[in-house]
């Protein structure tokens, strides 16, 4: 039985490309425009997962209010947001309001579609709690969950994105001599990502980690190649 | 230009208030001339009074003032001054007044009498008279080479020097009094009978009453000088006839023989007035009661009878006039008011400016003198009578025009220094003011021009032309700071307006090479989906400085090896760079290598953009003492010179590197990054122009 992606996209020339593209992927999509539209037919179809733009119509917020609404009904479904609006302020509230994922435009719709899948592998792998992971990396102290792309650190949970978990897994599979900075860029399934956006991706792993335990240096830099993981 | 602080002016423009007190100066001169032009009118107005009073309501004063006054006797009359401070009796002259002319003397070119008319005689005498209301004074300085003395045993007052003195008394009686050299002391003195040569009583025709002749009421002292001898007394005016006062002084000279009679006798009158007296310018009541009710009203008053003498005489009791005066020269005051001082002289001539200025020291005015003549009206004929005399201080008379003025002096002064202070006070203030808002507001605005803080607080709530000013920047700066951020957000509206499109076309794009997989080679297509990625390059690169600025603001920086960070990102830059060697000794400074990584990326990306293929980029590192700078180099287009503060804002591309697309981004992100480090960037052409220099310095740990 197909996934069932429901899009919720204003600008219905953009509407159409991202339903067409994952349609011909195998999906099954149904597209909404309006937030109370969009609420509504979410509600009602219980999608596999929603695609969602930040600016909807009028409303500035309405993706973020769709999420926010969703989430507080107690309902399991992943949400990607897909948004114009690239300020790190917005990419963590939408994080923050319990999306999976936040890109922004322009975007790659194979990429989406890879995104699409993985989520979805992930979402299910999580939902199956009996499920046994088959693949873990333990790298001191350090626990990566492939299949749910869950991450810990001594026993305690590291809340990261999806694109912080494949940046974090990529660094350490690379082992001691690291990975320069376009294996990572490719790491996180995006299209146009920049030396400055892997920085600041890092940035915001090692903040967790340090959240968890003070003095967290294991992440390094390698100044104008990449990183690499270090057990100290 | 130099500067011409308002301090300076207003300090310049304060002293302009000192003028005041040279326009008070001035002032208080044409006060003072105005005051003492008054005050002469007043004293001539008065002396005109006087000598119209004294014609009208004294019955006498004809007789009085033009007594004998074609008698040739009149040119023997005795003058006898107003004494201002008592005598002392003792035969010694020196506190006697000084006076203009020298005391009259008598000698024996009029002699009275010779014994022997050839002999060789210097017998002489002075006499000087004086007066005061009760008294006639008199001085008599005899020489006589041979003092005889009487001798106790004589009965006869003449049979020794003597001196022979006549007198009218108060009923118009002629006395003779004779006053005999005895001894030196308190002079003896008798009536005589006609022959001058015994001492006899007399009878008070208006009483009956005898007295004795030794009790003649004179007082007075004979001393023995190396001359001759001295006499100095006083006669009661009461005893004198003050109608037409007339006294007579004979010396009698006897050396030898008594019995012999005299060598010679001296009188004050010559021999063709034997039986004569001197008229004497005793004061006459009847005039003195008249000045005397001026006498509180100027400092001295004078009547003078057409012959010189003094009639009346009036002095204020406070004696600060002269005193006070800071004369210079007290015998020219002294013959301004005396009867040969031009003034009287002008007067008894009828001349009609009788007005006489004295001046004092520094040719200040002193004193004003008023000369009015007494004439009397008689049809067509004028008669000279005399002069009435006013003198007056000026300082008197200006004291308390001088106190009010003194006062006014010192309250303006008062008031001027506090203005000054005041002002000065003002100004400094008004100029902190200032200062503090030029400084505030060129605090408001950090070195590269960007808005740090839009509101003022320097002179907020001052309701004057500062506050307006204040307020006025306060609004400027809000306005240029909304302005400034609609620029700063010029880069993030941009992006959101291209994403949709951009993702419309990307999207477009993808959807249809996943339809018709063939256009996947179609040279076009590849050219439309390089054309999308340069765009959406385009936009990241927008936003990036926009999220830079506010990333950085919360991140730590953290103690790192330059040294070594240096030679890891170089030894991973894959782009042609020529690095020299430097010194491997680790330097230590406080940094994000990330960010330094971002730094170095923009530095060197900028200069092998602009370096032409055949060019090179060099790399290198110096060392001093506490800092140390990385430089870079490159061979290419130079910086413009004209517009080098510039050269790391946003959105601002310099120079042309062909086809290469410069936003003026990355400067600017490396600008904000090291100063983020407090690293100072700068950049500047090749000595020899042969390409561009960056060095960015930053400060060791």
């Amino acid at each position: 039985m197909p996934y069932r992606i429901a899009i919720v996209e204003d600008d219905i020339d953009q509407q159409q490309n991202y339903a067409d593209a994952l349609q011909r992927r195998g999906f099954e999509t149904e597209c909404f425009s309006r937030v109370e539209e969009a609420l509504s037919g979410i509600i009602n179809s219980q999608p596999d997962l929603v695609l969602l733009d930040v600016v909807l119509g009028d409303d500035p917020d309405g993706g973020f209010t769709i999420c926010r609404k969703l989430l507080d009904r107690g309902d399991d479904i992943p949400v990607i947001f897909l948004s114009d609006r690239s300020d790190e302020i917005d990419q963590v509230f939408g994080l923050r309001l319990g999306a999976w994922d936040y890109q922004t435009k322009p975007i790659s719709l194979a990429l989406l579609a890879e995104r699409i899948k993985s989520l979805l592998r992930i979402h299910k792998a999580r939902r199956a709690e009996n499920v046994q992971s088959t693949s873990q990396t333990v790298n001191a102290g350090l626990n990566l969950d492939e299949e749910k792309s869950f991450a810990s650190w001594h026993g305690n949970t590291l809340p990261l994105t999806l694109t912080e978990f494949r940046l974090l897994s990529a660094i350490i599979k690379a082992g001691p001599e690291g990975i320069n900075y376009s294996g990572l860029c490719e790491s996180t399934m995006q299209r146009m990502v920049t030396n400055g956006t892997i920085n600041s991706h890092i940035k915001n792993i090692r903040k967790k980690f340090n959240k968890l335990g003070p003095d967290f240096q294991c992440i390094r830099n390698k100044p104008g190649f990449g990183y690499h993981w270090e057990q100290v | 230009m130099p500067r011409f602080g308002i301090r300076t002016q207003i300090t310049l423009l304060s002293l302009g208030l000192l003028s005041i007190p040279l326009v008070g100066l001035n002032y208080w001169d044409e006060i003072r001339t105005t005051t003492l032009n008054a005050q002469a009118r007043i004293q001539q107005i008065e002396a005109k009074a006087i000598a119209t009073t004294l014609l009208a309501a004294q019955q006498n004063i004809r007789e009085l003032l033009a007594a004998d006054e074609d008698s040739e006797l009149q040119k023997h009359a005795l003058s006898a001054p107003s004494l201002k401070n008592p005598i002392r009796m003792d035969g010694l002259f020196g506190d006697w007044p000084i006076q203009a002319n020298p005391p009259p003397r008598f000698n024996l070119d009029h002699p009275v009498w010779m014994a022997v008319p050839e002999a060789i005689n210097e017998t002489a005498f002075s006499l000087r008279l004086a007066q005061t209301s009760q008294h006639l004074y008199a001085a008599i300085d005899v020489r006589d080479n041979k003092v005889l003395f009487r001798k106790p045993s004589h009965l006869r007052l003449d049979y020794n020097d003597h001196i022979q003195l006549s007198y009218h008394d108060e009923t118009g009686t002629l006395r003779r009094v004779i006053i005999p050299a005895e001894r030196q002391g308190a002079l003896a003195s008798y009536y005589s009978d006609e022959h001058w040569q015994y001492g006899r009583d007399i009878s008070l025709n208006s009483s009956q009453k005898n007295i004795a002749s030794h009790k003649t009421g004179i007082q007075g002292y004979w001393r023995k000088t190396e001359e001759g001898y001295a006499v100095e007394f006083r006669i009661p005016t009461t005893q004198l006839d003050t109608l037409q006062p007339q006294i007579r002084v004979a010396i009698v000279d006897l050396d030898n023989k008594p019995a012999y009679g005299p060598q010679a006798i001296v009188a004050s009158l010559p021999k063709s007035f034997e039986d004569k007296l001197n008229p004497v310018g005793l004061h006459a009541r009847e005039l003195q009661r008249v000045i005397d009710q001026l006498k509180n009203t100027y400092a001295r008053l004078w009547i003078y009878d057409s012959r010189g003498r003094e009639w009346a005489f009036a002095e204020r009791e406070q004696k600060v006039d002269l005193e006070d005066l800071g004369r210079p020269d007290t015998q020219t005051e002294l013959s301004s008011t005396t009867f040969d001082s031009q003034c009287v002289r002008n007067a008894l001539q009828g001349k009609v400016d009788p007005l006489h200025h004295l001046s004092g020291t520094y040719a200040k005015l002193s004193r004003l003198v008023v000369c009015y003549p007494i004439i009397e009206q008689t049809g067509e004929h004028e008669k000279m009578l005399g002069v009435v005399v006013i003198d007056e201080s000026a300082k008197h008379v200006l004291a308390q025009e001088e106190t009010r003025v003194r006062l006014i002096a010192t309250k303006v002064g008062g008031t001027i220094v506090l203005l000054l202070l005041i002002l000065f006070l003002y100004a400094f203030t008004l100029v902190r003011r200032i200062a503090k808002l030029s400084e505030e507001t060129g605090k408001s605005i950090d070195p590269h021009g960007r808005i740090e803080h839009t509101t003022i607080k320097a002179s907020q709530h001052f309701p004057d032309e500062i506050g307006d000013l204040s307020r006025s920047i306060t609004t400027l700066l809000g306005k240029q700071h909304s302005y400034m951020n609609f620029l700063e957000r010029i880069p993030q509206t941009l992006r959101h307006e291209i994403s949709n499109p951009l993702n419309k076309l990307r999207t477009s794009l993808e959807n249809l090479l996943d339809q018709q997989p063939e256009l996947s080679n179609n040279n076009y297509i590849g050219k439309i989906d390089a054309g999308i990625d340069q765009i959406s390059r385009i936009t990241l690169h927008l936003t990036e400085a926009a999220s830079l600025e506010s990333a950085i603001q919360d991140e730590q920086l953290s103690q790192l090896d330059l040294i070594q960070f240096l030679d890891g990102y170089l030894s991973a830059w894959e782009k042609p760079l020529v690095c020299s060697a430097w010194d491997k000794k680790p330097a230590l400074i406080q940094g994000d290598s990330s960010r330094l990584e971002q730094l170095f990326d923009k530095l060197l990306d900028n200069a092998n953009s602009f370096c032409p293929d055949d060019g090179k980029v060099q790399i290198h590192v110096e060392r001093h003492h506490e800092k140390i700078t990385v430089i870079i180099e490159n061979d290419g287009p130079l910086l413009p010179t004209e517009n080098s503060a510039e050269l790391f804002s946003p959105m601002v591309s310099t120079r042309s590197s062909g086809s290469s697309i410069h936003l003026g981004l990355g400067l600017h992100i490396a600008k904000l990054i090291s100063d983020q480090h407090k690293a100072k960037l700068s950049g500047k052409n090749r000595q020899d122009d042969s390409g561009v220099v960056f060095s960015i310095e930053f400060g060791l740990v």
